[in-house]
């Protein structure tokens, strides 16, 4: 060993500073569990991106529009506008007339029943 | 009184008092080993801070192969080479700054202080770094040394005797 060799490692210090292990340790823990509280939020923004990311991601191809479950025809089932009423629509059957008047009935609407009716039998005459 | 593996045991099976022993069983050993890098009280503190934070997320995979000293040396200098690595660019990108050449130790007679001492080492390949870091800060064996690194004795020789003179040539031209 020469003289360089020995001067360097004479340079090591045999003094250490003083250090309180309780302090050390406490700032420790306090790092640690500041280290996990930081793990588990960084944990639950991913789940809540990867939930989020899912939910828009099973939203793609969807059509904008909705498919519309009602026919156009129904109009014709349930019309109750007597003053628009087509003439060809009154040329039916008694049965047909007795189902749209107790419809009618049912429906609470007494005396829109009376006045269709009425007016079915007015029709009858003014044919005759 | 327990030994390492033993309180290892105990922390993995969830007993954190038993980490805390071990803490303060190689706390003092620990800050030594950076104080004599650093030469500064605050920085030894959070490189020792570092270095059992990094212990107390690892420790769980602690294979008991090999003495828990070793597993700490390694951590130590890995921490150290990371410290004076960084603190070289610190160094270099504050070149137009007053240098803070330290006290010099009129005791020893150097030419030099233990600052531009270490501040050479930094400047050592990664292997040299290491077996000079342990050899001067820790005066650890090169049987240990050989341990710790990985490589062998006559390896780590050639490493120091390489380092110690790249040191001398250094440290002689300033």
């Amino acid at each position: 060993m020469n003289d360089f060799e020995q001067k360097i490692l004479n340079m090591k210090s045999d003094s250490h500073p003083n250090l309180d292990s309780d302090q050390f340790l406490s700032k420790l823990h306090g790092r640690i569990e500041e280290s996990e509280q930081n793990n588990k939020t960084i944990m639950t923004s991913f789940i809540m991106i990867f939930v989020i990311g899912f939910l828009s991601w099973s939203q793609l191809g969807v059509p904008i529009y909705e498919d519309i479950f009602y026919s156009i025809e129904t109009e014709d089932y349930f019309e109750t506008d007597f003053w628009a009423m087509s003439i060809d629509s009154l040329e039916v059957d008694e049965s047909y007339t007795e189902d749209l008047a107790y419809f009618l009935l049912d429906e609470g609407d007494l005396w829109e029943a009376v006045d269709l009716l009425n007016e079915l039998k007015m029709e009858e005459e003014i044919a005759l | 009184m327990q030994n390492d593996h033993e309180l290892i045991q105990q922390f993995k099976n969830g007993n954190t008092s038993a980490y805390d022993q071990l803490v303060k069983r190689h706390l003092s050993n620990t800050i030594g080993f950076f104080f004599n890098i650093t030469r500064d009280q605050m920085a030894s503190e959070d490189l020792a801070q570092d270095v059992f934070f990094k212990l107390y997320k690892h420790l769980k995979n602690f294979r008991f192969e090999s003495a828990f000293t070793t597993y700490l040396y390694r951590i130590n200098i890995n921490t150290a080479n990371t410290w004076l690595t960084r603190n070289k660019w610190k160094n270099f990108l504050h070149m137009d700054q007053a240098p803070d050449r330290g006290e010099r130790d009129t005791s020893l007679e150097n030419e030099w202080t233990k600052k531009e001492l270490w501040d050479a080492i930094a400047k050592l390949p990664k292997k040299q770094r290491t077996v000079v870091m342990m050899r001067i800060a820790q005066n650890l064996p090169y049987k240990d040394i050989s341990e710790i690194t990985g490589m062998s004795i006559g390896s780590a020789k050639v490493n120091y005797h390489h380092a110690v003179n790249s040191l001398k040539q250094w440290l002689s031209d300033e």
